[in-house]
């Protein structure tokens, strides 16, 4: 399930941020060497963008494990592209609608396997990704991104637009391209069909109660993880939404 | 410029020829002083070494001669794309492999048929394939804008020919009518029925039969998944 973490309900995922900062570190500081702008905390990576307005989304095991997440923030406030304005041919877009997308890391043990088309990890928080679009009235998510990612974007038929050209980045000849894409239903709608997941896979906790864990508020809104416990197909038409009734198979 | 590219990524999309796709690549490349474009080895990163594929290449003296001799072993642009993400120049190559004369020569060698420089881009699919688009020409002039949009044309090149031919190998499986087939082939290059009704001279029903004919026979639901699947695996029967 994919878990929208907000600066309300943050709280209820501190041990979920800390694993999410630490893999940051190991991605980004251990493995690729970037230094600019990032704040270093042990082994956590932390920069600017961390902000109250910033959602994580992030697809977690039912066990609370991180398969991958991706770090949100509206265009209104500084956001990546404002310090990177050389890969923007034109303005950079902004708005209340446009949302910047930053910080997309897949667990090792969650990658692709041989032969796999897409790794389920990734295709789960693509479904969540556009519909937690619509749960704020997002129309684009903007990023910055490896052009090496590009041929798969445009594989899975997402339709975006190039903001710029590929230019360079870091110092190990790397280059990357800001892209914006449309985050409308229909793409919910293609995401859904393509990666084959046919029911709503995002949760947003409100608020917890005092004291409460995130496993509490799930029992306590009777939240059923969709993916892990019902598998077969026909076990998935029958649920609704991201709440979902127990099937039984009689 | 970015009109040149956006109007070859819309161009890749809804090509639906081989040759198409070949005629728009070469407009585009033109534009940023390339001379050649060639694709070789759409294949997986294991293969790169023992299988060069030449597809869409001119056709030159070169590449027989690349052939003959076993250049790939000894190609520093070859060598160098199977290790690295982005694209690079021959100028790189030569200075990087300034001290092994057999990867020299097979970079002399091409001076001489005229391929003075080159831009090579490794391109690995959201598919899984692997493939090295280069880029040649005597007035290439490899400043940043040049090499992002050589950049791009080989992406919306490998893309385009990825997925043309994963319509063959699929396609090229004796379950669907031909037909079928070729209906398919349009409903993939993002034609509506009443358009492929009029590229086929038959009506938009009859097109919707051999659609929905074609689904039957896949097992899917939509077409837009019909098509995925043949694109992405290319192992279901067609």
């Amino acid at each position: 399930m994919i878990h929208a973490v907000t600066s309300a309900n943050r709280n209820l995922y501190a041990n979920q941020l800390t694993a999410m900062h630490k893999m940051r570190y190991h991605f980004y500081v251990a493995q690729r060497g970037w230094s600019d702008g990032l704040t270093i905390d042990e082994d956590r990576e932390y920069d600017e963008f961390d902000r109250a307005d910033t959602v994580y989304l992030m697809n977690l095991t039912s066990d609370g494990q991180i398969k991958s997440t991706f770090r949100l923030m509206p265009t209104i406030n500084d956001y990546l592209l404002d310090r990177l304005p050389q890969f923007v041919n034109g303005p950079i877009p902004r708005g209340n609608h446009i949302w910047d997308m930053t910080r997309w890391i897949i667990a090792p043990s969650f990658r692709k396997v041989n032969g796999e088309r897409y790794s389920k990890a990734h295709s789960e928080l693509a479904c969540g990704l556009f519909e937690f679009a619509a749960t704020r009235g997002i129309t684009h998510y903007t990023t910055l991104m490896d052009t090496r990612f590009l041929p798969a974007v445009e594989q899975a038929g997402w339709k975006y637009e190039l903001l710029g050209l590929p230019a360079e980045y870091g110092d190990r000849g790397e280059t990357a391209i800001a892209v914006i894409i449309d985050a409308g239903p229909e793409s919910l709608a293609h995401n859904r069909m393509i990666y084959d997941i046919d029911y709503s896979i995002l949760f947003e906790s409100p608020p917890p109660r005092l004291g409460e864990r995130i496993e509490d508020v799930l029992a306590r809104l009777n939240v059923i993880e969709t993916i892990e416990k019902i598998s077969d197909r026909e076990a998935r038409m029958a649920t609704w939404g991201g709440l979902t009734t127990q099937f039984s198979a009689a | 410029m970015m009109d040149v590219i956006a109007q070859f990524m819309s161009d890749c999309r809804t090509a639906s020829t081989y040759h198409e796709v070949e005629a728009k690549f070469k407009q585009a490349f033109r534009v940023f002083g390339a001379e050649t474009g060639t694709v070789s080895c759409l294949g997986s990163t294991s293969n790169l070494l023992n299988s060069l594929k030449v597809v869409g290449s001119p056709d030159s003296e070169f590449v027989r001669n690349y052939a003959e001799n076993n250049f790939i072993r000894y190609d520093p642009a070859a060598k160098k794309s199977v290790s690295t993400l982005s694209g690079f120049s021959w100028d790189e190559c030569r200075f990087e492999s300034r001290d092994d004369p057999r990867a020299l020569h097979v970079l002399d060698v091409a001076d001489d048929f005229g391929y003075k420089n080159g831009f090579v881009v490794p391109i690995h699919s959201g598919l899984g394939n692997f493939s090295v688009v280069t880029f040649t020409g005597d007035h290439l002039e490899l400043n940043p804008t040049t090499r992002g949009c050589l950049h791009l044309i080989a992406i919306y090149y490998h893309v385009a020919l990825e997925r043309l031919m994963l319509i063959d190998t699929a396609v090229s499986k004796p379950e669907l009518t031909a037909r079928q087939k070729e209906v398919l082939r349009w409903v993939s290059a993002g034609k509506t029925d009443w358009e492929i009704g009029q590229i086929l001279s038959i009506s938009e029903a009859t097109v919707n039969r051999h659609v929905e004919r074609a689904k039957e026979r896949i097992g899917v639901r939509t077409r837009a998944q019909a098509i995925v699947e043949c694109l992405v695996n290319g192992i279901v029967s067609l």
